[in-house]
């Protein structure tokens, strides 16, 4: 017998507000403005994601299903496994080159069995410079209310301890799996002594979130990044470079008393493809065309967001 | 048993419609706005959140750009063109969202109930139930507002069998469950009077964004789809509905996409820029004992032929 639910009329709070506790709501044109250094429009953070597949994950692992390419996912998946792969091998160091090109810094998310099998990747990001954020286990793992929060702990405290081995220095960043939390998630990433968490696309600004410790959501606008658009909506490469440029161009011209972050999701086994490595490269060359333009690692934006917002 | 809502009627036999000032279409701009709950109580039939088990922030927070950004640029949008929208609203954002609905009175906008939340769904809800569902609505509408609410659209399109028998019962002027033509139409209920007031399925950026069309190709439909209407509308009255969600055209990318379609419609005269409301009671009014008075002899010329 299943247990009684509410009736159908029931609201799930009397009054204002959301119907969990992890920030509160606030509405674009209510907000106290936070300038951004040097008077700049936008802040722009390039989210290079590292990222090891498992071939064989653990039982009970949830991935995200709309990844299961064209002919679908099956064990043991060598097609989505290699191509993923060909990422970590091949399409990386054009997009590296890319971002050299363009003079990009980084912020890397970096996943656990990426940092510990391909200690090298995470050597050419920081020679360059780049933020080194943590990033869960593997792109097979999301972190979902079906793990126990003992697991999810140490999920987490493993993400962080193998970036900080491979990089050498503690990340200050999350990046869940495919934008994935338990209910828990948030509090647990304060606790774990994070700064910031990308997790959240629901503003183009940041804001800080309420777990007792100053944990700031950074935006990630997942609806231009490159595998929202072009792996799960088969958005053509040029189409995605138009969004790109046109979502900058209106952050820039909107912004004035308060900056907007503009973030561009960047997955080398998608972008770092040959047939879609121009569309990354003309997409730099044209949000690069900008002045007053803060190109900036997330810890940077977020330190500089949470001086200003907090008390002294 | 089928249940014969409507009579059978070619668009191009029917009377002429007439919309006020000779006008040839009448375009109602709907944007969507909305609640997702992040962990729902209830699952009718449809699971909101298929991607993983709940919650799932991707979804939710996608959805909340719209409240928190993607609204107010909208708005502003709006304003810029003076079009008086219809909300398609869940009737929750007016308790939990006060800056929104305040916004919303403050442009005079007219409301066409979306049911409580959007991951509510009316899939397999038993009469009574269905029955509270739209009583609390009218209700939460006359205690905000003081105003009797006017239309009803399921919340996240999901319907029951009864519907709109339900809705005809609670004062309802018009539905837009049915997406079965481009002019209003009498729906046959239990009690009292229902009629549809055509909504978009095709115009409507929600269904696009499952595929791939940006706002390039989303502009182009809708100067396309009013093209059309525009032409036909020389003959006798037609209506064209813009269904938006500020969480997807209020995005930096695709608002001025949206702003330049606008722009183009607002380029034409004949056009008339109303509210559900407003062609819902016009047409009632001024068209309806009309249409009522042809199906009839039509009907009559049918069985005489038969």
């Amino acid at each position: 017998m299943s247990e009684a639910k509410p009736p159908q009329t029931a609201r799930y709070r009397q009054g204002a507000g959301y119907d969990h506790a992890h920030f509160e709501f606030s509405a674009l044109p209510r907000r106290q403005p936070v300038p951004w250094p040097d008077g700049a429009r936008v802040a722009f953070c390039v989210y290079l994601y590292l990222e090891y597949l498992e071939l064989d994950p653990p039982k009970g692992t949830v991935r995200d299903p709309r990844y299961g390419g064209a002919l679908g996912s099956y064990f043991p998946d060598y097609l989505n496994y290699s191509h993923r792969e060909y990422g970590n091998r091949v399409g990386v160091f054009r997009v590296l080159d890319a971002f050299d090109r363009h003079g990009i810094k980084a912020t890397v998310a970096a996943n656990a069995m990426l940092a510990e099998r391909y200690p090298a990747l995470i050597e050419a990001c920081r020679e360059r410079g780049f933020e080194i954020a943590a990033h869960g286990t593997a792109a097979s793992r999301m972190i979902t209310s079906r793990m126990s929060e003992a697991e999810e702990r140490a999920t987490i405290a493993h993400a962080i301890e193998a970036v900080e081995a491979a990089a050498g220095a503690r990340p200050a960043g999350w990046f869940g799996q495919d934008f994935s939390e338990s209910a828990r998630t948030p509090r647990l990433l304060a606790e774990a002594g994070l700064s910031y968490v990308a997790d959240w696309p629901n503003d183009d600004q940041p804001y800080a979130m309420n777990v007792g410790k100053p944990l700031i959501a950074m935006p990630n606008q997942a609806q231009w990044d490159d595998t929202q658009q072009m792996a799960v909506r088969r958005v053509s490469p040029p189409r995605w470079r138009d969004v790109v440029i046109e979502a900058f161009d209106y952050l820039h011209q909107e912004a004035s008393a308060s900056g907007s972050v503009f973030t561009l999701g960047v997955h080398p086994w998608l972008l770092g493809q040959a047939h879609r490595i121009r569309y990354l490269d003309e997409a730099l060359a044209r949000t690069s065309q900008y002045g007053e333009v803060w190109q900036a690692a997330a810890g940077e934006v977020a330190d500089w967001y949470r001086k200003r917002t907090t008390a002294a | 048993m089928e249940p014969d809502r409507f009579t059978y009627s070619p668009i191009v036999d029917r009377p002429k419609l007439s919309w006020p000032g000779g006008a040839r279409v009448a375009v109602w701009v709907l944007p969507n706005i909305e609640h997702y709950e992040y962990q729902p109580v209830h699952l009718n039939a449809r699971d909101p959140w298929p991607r993983s088990p709940h919650p799932d922030i991707l979804g939710y927070a996608d959805k909340d750009y719209g409240n928190r950004v993607g609204v107010w640029r909208m708005f502003e949008l709006m304003d810029k063109h003076e079009i008086r929208c219809t909300v398609s609203l869940n009737f929750a954002v007016i308790e939990h969202y006060p800056e929104i609905f305040e916004a919303m009175e403050a442009r005079r906008y007219d409301y066409l109930c979306h049911g409580i939340y959007n991951t509510r769904y009316l899939w397999n809800v038993a009469e009574d139930e269905e029955r509270e569902v739209i009583r609390d609505c009218v209700e939460t509408l006359r205690r905000a507002t003081g105003r009797q609410l006017a239309g009803w659209f399921g919340p996240a399109a999901s319907f029951t069998l009864n519907t709109p028998d339900l809705v005809a019962e609670a004062g309802i002027k018009y539905c837009t469950d049915w997406y079965h033509d481009d002019q209003p139409f009498p729906i046959r209920v239990r009690k009292g009077k229902l009629i549809t007031v055509p909504y978009s399925m095709d115009i409507n950026d929600a269904i696009e964004y499952r595929y791939s069309t940006e706002g390039e190709e989303f502009a182009r439909m809708i100067i396309d789809h009013f093209d059309t209407v525009y032409a036909e509308g020389a003959e006798s009255g037609r209506v064209m509905a813009i269904a938006l969600h500020p969480y997807l055209y209020g995005q930096p990318h695709r608002i001025r996409h949206l702003d330049r379609a606008l722009a183009y419609i607002k380029g034409h005269s004949d056009v008339w820029w109303a509210t559900g409301e407003e062609i819902a009671d016009h047409y009632a009014a001024h068209y309806l004992p009309a249409l009522e008075a042809h199906l009839t002899v039509s009907g009559a010329e049918r069985r005489a032929e038969a």
